[in-house]
């Protein structure tokens, strides 16, 4: 679990204004940038997360915030991000979502983990966690309760 | 009844979602609105939020006795879609 | 096997067996060199692995085969009894070979870690297990209590709403708890969180069976993602052990082919897991790794079909002494043979109505077993079918030349047999020594058996599962192999088919195994009425036929009346043994037909599951979740008493301060108005509204107009619910024209985010003013929850201004002037400085960064000002009257809470129409008021009653807050009292009956220090 250092925008668009061009338009979907990391997560509708300081978007946001087409919110420091990989870090997420279940038919969902208000993303060879920064020591402590257990029950 | 669909985030666990009221007959006085619970039978309007997670909120249509969820709508056109 | 093993103080039931002659021990596992082998080609043991240990049971220590389940160890080393039954503690042995157990219950380990009531047949042993009987004292062979049994007949049902009245129950009532209950309740918990899993499929199949392996084959077959759950250690049910051919190939071979296709088509296979109930769509299985609870998996299955081939199970038949230890069910017996490579003791006698008892007695015949007779209470019954397998080729020859040979055949291999009879009691004292049979039509032509084993069979019954899944196979009344496969495969066929998985071009498979019983019913063998009170139906709660006569003579005839009288099915097993059994009988002594017979209704869960397994892993800390500020470390690292107030862990006071929350909170809060000081505030609900809309949505919300609101200033707003009654207050702060951000009290930011986002969704919104093109729909408005990413820290007292100009130098503070905002920056930082607070200091709220929080902190304590709590903010804001959630309890208007002149401005907001209601203006409405104590220092508590005399009876209202003020050094509070009782003045008393009396007031102005509220200001 670490703190995010990167500014961490979430942008909600205006009801009846057209969903700008490039950005990820499905529920749940993602666009990344060429080194596959997520540039705008569409976790909600009309609400998009941006959580990683990419060149041009704040200039984007700023245009579109003046056109009257939606609202960018500064958001620094209301999430910590944990990430998960490989085989164990599914299964520890499995024992408070179901896993595959939400994420079948997208990329990026706004979830509740161990009764914490999180995003979560899937990535290449796991999945990344975005915690509300007040829930992330409950949330820490459940994942490593979780992680503990489903070691000590497979071994 | 464990899961509701949510439009925006599909099929989620219950316990995302909060209950707020069942939608009062058109024409109410506002005291009607706010105190008189309207029994609609087997066809309930009811307001809920997805509030664990994408805090939507929905219009949904569905039967208490059963549970069995007609459908699940988004309420206004303050979260419209397109 | 046994011998090797030197027994402790007291003697084994082996040589105790050998002194009494009866068969030694070492003859119930067959002596190859590994009892996991083949007789006559023949598979047996299957179950057991060639390493051994050993374990303990009451003290002693015997040897047993990795794999081994208790039961199959214990009957291998000689072991009959295992229990005394819960009422009439009577001698238990093992009855079943699964989860049904009813008597063969033991506890694990030593106290305080034990775990009671586990069934020794699904318990597989570990090395070094410490077993121990239950439910006798002082030990198993002698129980003391047993002895009340010889007054047999007062133990009949419901004996306890009749009995122990005179002269007191409480002389009864230790005996009577020391006596009652099964198994020891654990004085420590020994168990671990279970791991818990959430997964969803497509088809869920119940039972890996036959039926089960089948189904699942078809529907994986058909492109279905598919989930086994098989409650035993390996899949197959029968055809692990049954005399089966599938497809050509013995039933084991189809079964090990299966198993991997499914695995290759991707299902999966979860063993040990008991499905134990469904709740909506979602199924929940539990794992309990050999048998024991506790590193076990919860898992919640969401399924989109389930199927549910649990099979079925097989019934006992009542007879006087049928509770003996020896009688086992037959089914059992072929398990543990098959599995285990246990053989049933001494002579063993057969008794049942139907024709599997042949097939069975020649299978165990070929094992070893003695068998010595079968009692058929079919008249003229088929003796046996033609059977595929060579270990009974010879019956083939005698069913083809027809009965009377196939009996002398059975008689030449010592099995003698008896059709048209039936067996009238088992005599025994702790365990069977031997039968009275007589013919059924002539009951005095008795006679009796020597044997040392019963083996009882009444047919088969199908296991109750899930209420709404597709039952296939056994469950479903197809106990025989050649005609359940088809349907099984059509049903896992057709449960993907309605998921959209076409049918695949595989066909089902063909089986044959042991062919269909035909079943003749039988429930018990007729007996005098005194003897009823020895035909057992439940073993475990010891109730009788005699039982269910005394419950219909007492007028409960129901089936579910009769159950609760007699508690007939209410143990661990929940009547699986017993049920059937039982309303079958409850209906002949009712003179029904037996169609008319019903069972009980089955609830959640279908297997006994602990709490532990239930509460998952929420329980210790991870209970509730908890929130923590960005401050919380530094508040627990230098002596913060953290208190959970909602959802977030605040500090309450200081250790530093005071010795206890009352002491350290007078010392904080006098220094804060005496030089000042800081508290942490990050728990505020912050929400930023931004948008072209977002000032006339917000005058709809708060009841005074946010438009008016200035940038660079905040207002104190309060919010009204639709009904008129006020929601909730904090501080709005309008940063641009489109960008406001309001707080909320700490406990309601989840509530009143909710609040503003559904009127946002569902209110009509004319009265807003849109800019937006004319072609948009809806409202150009965001709402967003910023609590995280804001922390507050509040500077208050004389010298926080001063203080606070020396870290931010380039802000005029001095110029900031009330309730106005600038952001400034700090260590790289935006940090925004509100000239406001709670205290009625003069005050700033620095709204920073949550990584910039700590630094800030330290910052104001290394420039001299010291921390304060909760604590101490209450008693600094009740000193000025400010009002918290305690005053704002949402059953007060704004007007009771003195608002008159927000309200008198008339914005259209939410709550406006409602709150002009006539009764919001009458008379007894709660009203705000200040209280002081009317003799000085005397206290008084929050949540006293105000009365007009010191021993009214009728409450006007009560105290909200008190606390004790270093300011005016007396105790000083805030109250809710009837309007019409409120001039200043007036003499009230405080009444608090369970605390410590009644108190007079005084009714003052809630503001009690500084009402000119020059402090705020920075004047002395």
């Amino acid at each position: 679990m670490r703190s995010v250092a990167s500014p961490l925008v979430e942008f909600v668009l205006f009801p009846g204004q057209p969903v700008p061009e490039g950005w990820p338009a499905l529920p749940g979907s993602v666009v990344r940038d060429t080194a596959g990391q997520a540039v705008l997560l569409h976790v909600g509708p009309l609400r998009w997360f941006a959580p990683a300081a990419v060149p041009g978007l704040s200039a984007a946001f700023q245009g579109l915030e003046r056109a009257g087409t939606g609202a960018a919110l500064r958001v620094d420091g209301k999430y910590e991000v944990c990430d998960f990989s490989g085989a164990v870090g599914a299964r520890i997420l499995a024992s408070t979502l179901d896993l595959a279940g939400i994420l079948r038919s997208r990329d990026c969902a706004a979830v509740t983990l161990f009764d914490c208000p999180a995003l979560l993303l899937r990535e290449s060879g796991g999945y990344r966690v975005w915690v509300q920064t007040s829930y992330a020591a409950h949330f820490k402590a459940a994942v490593e309760r979780a992680a503990a257990i489903c070691a000590k029950i497979r071994g | 009844m464990t899961q509701l669909a949510c439009p925006f985030c599909g099929p989620r666990p219950l316990e995302e979602f909060l209950f707020r009221k069942t939608m009062p007959n058109a024409g109410d006085s506002a005291y009607a609105r706010t105190y008189l619970r309207v029994d609609h039978g087997t066809h309930s309007e009811e307001q809920w939020q997805h509030s664990g997670g994408c805090r939507v909120w929905l219009r949904v249509v569905r039967n208490p006795s059963t549970g069995a969820v007609a459908s699940m709508t988004v309420e206004g056109s303050a979260y419209e879609l397109r | 096997m046994n011998s090797a093993d030197r027994p402790r103080r007291r003697p084994t039931n082996s040589r105790r067996a050998a002194r009494e002659g009866r068969v030694p021990v070492a003859e119930t596992r067959p002596p190859v060199p590994s009892a996991k082998g083949a007789v006559e080609g023949k598979r047996y043991g299957t179950r057991l692995r060639d390493s051994t240990l050993t374990f303990t049971f009451d003290g002693v220590r015997y040897a047993a085969r990795a794999g081994d389940t208790a039961a199959a160890a214990l009957l291998a080393a000689g072991v009959s009894l295992f229990g005394r039954s819960v009422k009439a503690r009577r001698p238990r042995g093992v009855f079943t070979a699964g989860p049904e157990e009813p008597c063969a219950l033991l506890t694990v380990g030593q106290s305080p870690l034990v775990i009671p009531n586990v069934p020794a047949t699904t318990l597989v042993l570990h090395a070094g297990m410490v077993l121990r009987s239950q439910n006798r004292w002082p030990s198993l062979r002698f129980d003391f209590a047993s002895l009340l049994q010889v007054g047999g007949s007062l133990f009949t049902a419901g004996f306890y709403y009749k009995t122990f009245f005179w002269p007191t129950w409480r002389v009864f009532e230790p005996i009577i708890r020391h006596l009652a209950g099964l198994g020891e309740a654990p004085g420590a918990c020994a168990l671990s969180p279970p791991a818990v899993e959430h997964l969803s499929c497509d088809v869920l199949v119940v039972g890996s069976g036959p039926a089960g392996v089948t189904a699942a084959l078809a529907a994986a077959r058909a492109g279905a993602i598919v989930v086994v759950c098989e409650r035993e250690p390996v899949c197959g049910g029968e055809l692990e052990f049954e005399d089966s051919i599938v497809d050509g190939m013995p039933g084991y071979q189809w079964l090990a082919r299966s198993l991997l296709e499914l695995r290759t088509l991707g299902a999966r296979l979860l063993c040990n897991t008991t499905v134990v109930a469904e709740a909506g769509d979602t199924v929940i299985a539990h794992t309990e790794p050999d048998g024991l609870p506790g590193d076990n998996t919860v898992y919640r299955i969401r399924a989109g079909r389930v199927l549910s081939a649990v099979g079925a199970l097989e019934q006992p038949i009542a007879f006087i002494g049928n509770d003996l230890p020896g009688v086992m069910l037959l089914g059992a017996a072929e398990r543990y043979a098959a599995l285990y490579g246990v053989r049933p003791r001494g002579p063993v006698v057969l008794f049942g109505n139907h024709h599997r008892l042949y097939a069975a007695a020649l299978r165990l015949r070929g094992l070893g077993a003695n068998i010595v007779a079968i009692v058929d209470t079919r008249v003229d019954g088929e003796l046996l079918k033609p059977e595929p397998t060579a270990a009974v080729a010879l019956a083939q020859v005698a069913a083809a030349e027809g009965r009377d040979a196939a009996v002398a055949l059975l008689r030449a291999c010592g099995i003698a047999c008896y059709q048209g009879h039936t067996l009238h009691a088992a005599h025994g004292w702790r365990g069977i020594r031997q039968v009275r049979v007589a013919p059924v039509d002539a009951p005095h032509a008795a006679f009796t058996i020597d044997c040392q084993s019963l083996l009882v069979s009444g047919g088969w019954v199908p296991q109750r599962g899930l209420p709404n899944a597709s039952i296939t196979g056994a469950a479903a009344g197809q106990v025989d192999l050649a005609s359940l496969m088809t349907p099984a495969y059509d049903a896992g066929l057709l449960a993907a088919a309605a998921l959209g998985f076409t049918v695949s071009a595989h066909t089902a498979p063909e089986g044959t195994g042991d062919p269909l019983p035909v079943v003749v019913p039988y429930l018990r063998s007729p007996a005098a009425a005194a003897e009823e009170k020895r035909q057992f139906i439940d073993l475990q709660n010891d109730v009788t036929v005699a039982d269910l006569r005394v419950a219909i003579a007492e007028g409960f005839s129901h089936i579910e009346h009769v159950k609760r009288y007699t508690t007939l099915g209410i143990g661990t097993e929940q009547g699986r043994t017993s049920n059937t059994l039982g309303a079958g009988i409850l209906a002949e002594l009712r003179g029904l037909e037996p169609q008319q017979a019903q069972t009980s209704r089955a609830r959640p869960p279908l297997a006994p599951m602990t709490l532990n397994s239930i509460a998952g892993q929420r329980t210790g800390a991870a209970f509730r979740v908890s929130r923590h500020t960005p401050l919380h470390d530094w508040h627990a690292a230098h002596g913060g008493v953290l208190d959970p107030m909602g959802l977030w862990l605040r500090p309450r006071y200081y250790r530093a301060n005071g010795r206890d929350a009352g002491s350290a909170a007078v010392v904080e809060a006098a220094r804060v108005r005496a030089t000042g000081g800081i508290a942490d505030c990050s728990t505020l609900g912050k929400i930023e509204i931004v948008g072209p809309d977002a000032a006339a949505f917000l005058d709809e919300i708060f009841l005074t107009r946010a438009s008016a609101l200035k940038v660079g200033r905040a207002r104190y707003m309060v919010q009204l619910r639709e009904d008129g009654l006020v929601l909730d207050d904090g501080l709005l702060l309008r940063v641009d024209e489109q960008r406001f951000l309001a707080t909320t009290s700490s406990s309601h930011g989840l509530e009143v985010l909710s609040h503003l986002e559904h009127h946002l969704a569902s209110a009509p919104g004319a009265t807003r003013a849109t800019t937006l093109p004319t072609d948009s729909r809806g409202c150009g408005l965001s709402i967003t929850d910023v609590t995280d990413s804001w922390a507050v820290i509040a500077v208050a007292g004389p010298s926080s201004r001063p203080t606070l100009q020396g870290l931010l130098p380039t802000v005029a503070l001095d110029r900031l002037s009330h309730m106005a905002f600038i952001d400034t920056e700090y260590a790289g930082h935006t940090v925004r400085v509100l000239r406001a607070g709670f205290s009625g200091e003069l005050a700033f709220e620095l709204y920073c960064p949550p990584v910039l929080a700590a630094v800030l902190w330290q910052a104001l304590l290394e420039a001299g000002l010291a921390p304060y709590g909760i604590d101490a903010l209450d008693i600094l804001r009740v000193e000025k009257g400010y009002l918290t959630t305690a005053e704002i309890n949402g059953q007060v208007t704004p007007l009771d809470l003195g608002m008159q002149a927000m309200v008198g401005q008339g914005n259209a907001c939410i709550g406006q129409t409602l709150l002009a209601r006539p009764a919001f203006h009458e008379e007894h409405r709660p009203c705000l008021v200040g209280l002081q104590a009317a003799d000085g220092r005397a206290a008084f508590l929050a949540g006293a009653q105000i009365a007009l005399s010191a021993g009214g009876t009728r409450s006007l209202g009560y105290v909200t807050s008190s606390v004790f003020s270093p300011t005016l050094d007396r105790w000083v509070g805030l109250a809710l009292v009837a309007r019409n009782h409120t001039s200043l003045g007036t003499t009230l008393w405080a009444r608090d009956p369970l605390r410590g009396g009644d108190t007079a007031v005084c009714v003052v102005s809630p503001v009690h220090v500084d009402p000119e509220g020059l402090r705020m200001k920075g004047l002395p």
